[in-house]
């Protein structure tokens, strides 16, 4: 059976992307999946009359069966101010063919409206657009844009997402960097922001990232550092003081109860390069995860959940995740924009950006996997009418039991009286050979699983009939 | 809070033939009163905050010692947070705190505050805040810089007597910011920072808290005009900038001592050029203003002289009877001497006669008309009329109307003195018969000056 929407993004379906719902673990290694590329990478390109020949994404978000992209269009050569972009708009059926529909609002520089500009060139926005759907806010404000722009971050407003009737004449959120992610935050009824800025670390002026909130686009909290890069992440540079860590962007993601960040991490020489010293490098995108949006934890061993093509490729030498992931049935879609030439690298021959796609199965961006034998117990959830898992036991098998908040085990919930699962299954739910969680209506349980060669990426009790 | 100062115009209704003046501080004669004389002490001593209480001044102010380290092999390089103590703000004492040990070992020494994992720690403001949320007495901002620090930005400690400190958390309460300048205001029980942003010392933004934990995000407040800049005359290499801005609170006003600097890159010696002090003021801590024709608050002293290159103020402005004086570090070089803990600086005092920084002077026949204010007890004046004269009247609520018996035609309300406290009086009557009502006071003047009406219960 399919879980319903409601147990999906229910508070009550156990993670294992932190610790903060496990109990005990033994035998088992947290295990971070990158993203599948896929083969049909990149989806967009630019090199339109109005676009230059290098893209850089801001938003996708999928509404009412259609997926909606805010995207945006270097500086190429054709004359437009430096430092600006053209904000663009683009729509697809199924995510992956896009079309771009002629929105007739500007006029582009071969005098013609037919194109997808949805924001004015002359606005100043030179950075991603971060477009939230906000529907809460009331007409004229169902969408919520914030881009830095100049001086600060500005937000703007729309009942459509294309058309900006609102905006802030003063940046809502003044200087820090250019870089900033948004997020409204449906649950908690907020928007949260993630923003540059440098500071010392460790005796080098770096990029940090600072988590920031606002209950109404308008007044923000102090801007305060989500993640700071530690001696292990500084481990490469073998003490060479011209070398460094630093946190270009981390892009927020609501996903089921907990804050998801796309990070950044940017590894700088001080070689000079196009966009000056200290700029030049490559990109590791590492996951972080965060209960309360203020405290954000590094995520098992830190490798990286996307992955760089290979030399030479589209997104050989730069990506970036952008506010895009998308929850889509049994799939997690995560767009970025990737380039063949390290971040801030002298320009050779073309430079081209563009679009492209990463995915996962549901919930599978982190697993706690046992080798041999490995046990997991979460701390005490509310039971429900089935235990439902996601879990690969596809080369060994998972049995679970049921225990109580004092440490026994339920009667009947006993790992001897479970169905071993031994397949792969988003949803698999597992049951026990004389009762079901449904005879324990309303009661809290931790759920012990046995793993053995299997991995478990997520658990949850469905309360349905 | 009845007071009224003519500093800004937010209590002025009008005025005419009366100009705003500012009056440069006069440098007390025997400065520097504090200059670096004790071993543990660089080359330097900087003025951080001076307050007057009940039994004594006290001065928190910090040095950048470097030394050979106890044990001879490490260095000891980093900012110390001193205390000196006077009976009369003029003649201090390093009292022997025994509270943190010195480079050679010992505790006889008037350090009150070092962290040790900081390599610098600066501009220390130490704030009065036994009302303040958390109750205790003393509160400590400084900006610090380290290799061992999470990251750089603005630390907080607390103390119950102003010298044992205990600090706040690890991470700065505000991330950040090169320098900052902070008060605490009693008026609204607010926390009140002026932050320089991080690259760019031309800019200064305002941040406020409730509990000097949590801070609002910073908000650009002041940042050089064409007035500051004119002086570049299109020289790319020419900036003005604004290096500092202590605040604090005077009667109804937030004043600022806004540090401008005019100056460029000189080989060898990073920015240098001329800097003068000037005031500007804010009634909500939000929206701050340049005063008058910004002419400086605060002058350098003679080309020769201790302070002739450079003057910078501290939090420092302490209100003590009929004078306000201000305390100041001061340099024989130019600003560049910031950047050089090895150049000798020295602190040094400045005063006013109470509220006598700014005025409104009329040179012939002047008329200031104030907003509303509220009759309680004898009215006051601070004026300076001893070559002319000055009158007042009361007006009815909107101005139109004087008051019957309290015209200008019937006044006794006349003065030809210079006096800090001058009562205004009317020969129909005592002023109890309009206490409570609301009036306008009109003002003219005749070679005149006036700096400030009180309503004095």
């Amino acid at each position: 059976m399919t879980p319903s929407t409601a147990d999906q993004s229910s508070n009550d379906r156990v993670l294992f992307i932190d610790d903060a719902q496990i109990q005990s673990l033994e035998g088992v290694q947290r295990r971070i999946h990158a993203g599948a590329r896929f083969a049909g990478n990149p989806l967009l390109r630019g090199g339109r009359a109005w676009e230059s020949d290098s893209l850089m994404l801001g938003t996708v978000l999928k509404e009412d069966g259609r997926y909606r992209m805010w995207y945006g269009s270097g500086v190429g050569e054709r004359g437009y101010a430096k430092g600006h972009l053209w904000h663009l708009y683009a729509e697809s059926d199924d995510g992956i063919e896009w079309r771009l529909p002629s929105l007739r609002q500007f006029t582009d520089p071969e005098g013609s409206a037919e194109n997808n500009v949805f924001l004015d060139p002359e606005s100043g926005a030179h950075q991603y657009s971060n477009v939230m759907r906000t529907s809460e806010l009331g007409p004229g404000r169902r969408y919520t844009l914030l881009a830095y722009s100049r001086d600060g971050h500005y937000i703007r407003f729309s009942d459509d997402g294309l058309v900006w009737t609102e905006w802030s004449s003063e940046p809502v959120i003044p200087r820090f960097g250019d870089v900033g992610f948004y997020l409204y935050d449906e649950r908690e009824k907020l928007f949260r922001g993630m923003i540059k800025r440098h500071l010392q670390v460790r005796g080098k002026r770096r990029r940090i990232q600072n988590w920031t909130t606002s209950a109404d686009g308008y007044e923000w909290t102090l801007p305060v550092p989500a993640v700071i890069p530690d001696r292990i992440d500084d481990q490469w540079t073998d003490g060479d003081p011209d070398r460094a860590s630093e946190i270009y962007g981390i892009p927020i993601f609501r996903y089921g109860p907990l804050l998801l960040g796309f990070m950044d991490v940017l590894r700088t020489t001080n070689a000079r390069g196009t966009l000056g010293l200290n700029a030049h490098g490559v990109i590791d995108v590492q996951l972080i995860s965060s209960r309360d949006g203020r405290t954000w934890e590094r995520v098992g061993d830190r490798s990286r959940i996307l992955e760089m093509g290979r030399r030479g490729e589209w997104d050989g030498g730069f990506i970036r995740s952008a506010q895009s992931l998308v929850e889509d049935g049994d799939e997690l879609r995560l767009y970025y924009f990737g380039m063949d030439h390290p971040h801030g690298a002298q320009k050779k021959g073309d430079w081209r950006r563009a679009i492209g796609l990463a995915t996962w199965q549901r919930d599978r961006l982190v697993g706690l996997r046992a080798g041999d034998e490995g046990e997991v117990v979460t701390v005490p959830v509310p039971a429900g009418r089935e235990l439902h898992v996601n879990a690969n036991a596809s080369e060994g098998q998972i049995t679970a039991e049921l225990v109580d908040r004092t440490g026994t085990v339920v009667p009947g919930f006993e790992r001897e009286a479970c169905v071993a699962f031994d397949g792969d299954s988003l949803d698999h739910v597992i049951r026990w050979r004389n009762r079901a969680p449904g005879d324990r209506p309303g009661q809290r349980c931790s759920v012990r699983l046995g793993l053995r060669n299997a991995e478990v990426f997520s658990l949850w009790f469905a309360h349905h009939p | 809070m009845n007071r009224i100062l003519f500093i800004d115009d937010a209590q002025i209704a009008s005025s005419r033939g009366v100009e705003r003046r500012i009056h440069p501080a006069r440098r007390y004669h025997g400065n520097p009163v504090v200059t670096s004389d004790c071993a543990w002490e660089a080359a330097e001593v900087i003025v951080g905050t001076v307050r007057k209480e009940p039994e004594r001044y006290r001065m928190w102010y910090q040095t950048y010692a470097t030394g050979p380290g106890r044990n001879g092999l490490d260095p000891f390089n980093r900012s110390l947070h001193l205390y000196a103590e006077s009976d009369d703000g003029r003649t201090w004492s390093k009292p022997e705190l025994g509270v943190t040990e010195n480079f050679m070992g010992s505790y006889a020494n008037n350090i009150t505050h070092v962290r040790p994992t900081f390599s610098r720690d600066i501009n220390p403001s130490v704030l009065h805040t036994a009302r303040a949320q958390g109750g205790h007495s003393y509160t400590l901002f400084s900006c610090g810089v380290g290799h061992d620090l999470p990251y750089n930005g603005h630390f907080i400690a607390w103390s119950d007597d102003g010298v044992r400190w205990s600090d706040g958390p690890e991470t700065p309460v505000i991330p950040g910011y090169q320098a900052g300048w902070f008060m605490y205001d009693e008026v609204d029980a607010t926390f009140r920072g002026l932050l320089l942003w991080d690259r760019a010392p031309t800019e200064l933004f305002a941040t406020h808290s409730t509990d000097g934990v949590e801070w609002s995000l910073p908000r650009p407040v002041l940042a050089p005009d064409a007035a500051d800049t004119e002086w570049a005359a299109d020289d790319p290499e020419n900036a003005t900038l604004f290096p500092a801005m202590p605040i604090t609170r005077y009667g109804p006003l937030l004043l600022g001592f806004l540090q401008v600097l005019r100056g460029r890159e000189i080989g060898g010696r990073g920015f240098d050029g001329e800097m003068e002090v000037q005031l500007v003021c804010s009634r909500d801590g939000k929206a701050w203003h340049r005063v008058g024709d910004r002419r400086p608050i605060l002058e350098r002293g003679d080309e020769e002289s201790w302070d002739g290159g450079l003057v910078w103020m501290g939090h420092s402005l302490v209100e003590d009877g009929d004078r306000v004086d201000a305390y100041y570090t001061g340099c024989r070089r130019t600003a560049g001497a910031l950047q050089r803990s090895r150049w000798p600086k020295s602190i040094g005092v400045a005063s006013w006669p109470r509220d006598r920084l700014v005025g409104l002077s009329a040179r012939g026949d002047g008329v200031i008309v104030t907003e509303a204010t509220v009759v309680a007890g004898d009215l006051r004046v601070n004026a300076d009329a001893a070559g002319g004269r000055l009158t007042a009247e009361l007006l009815d609520e909107d101005g139109s109307t004087a008051i019957e018996g309290f015209s200008a035609k019937e006044g006794r309300a006349l003065m030809n003195s210079d006096s800090l406290d001058q009562r205004l009086e009317w020969n129909s009557g005592a002023l109890s018969s309009l206490a409570g009502r609301t009036v306008r006071i009109r003002l003219q003047l005749r070679d005149a000056e006036v700096f400030s009406l009180w309503w004095e219960q």
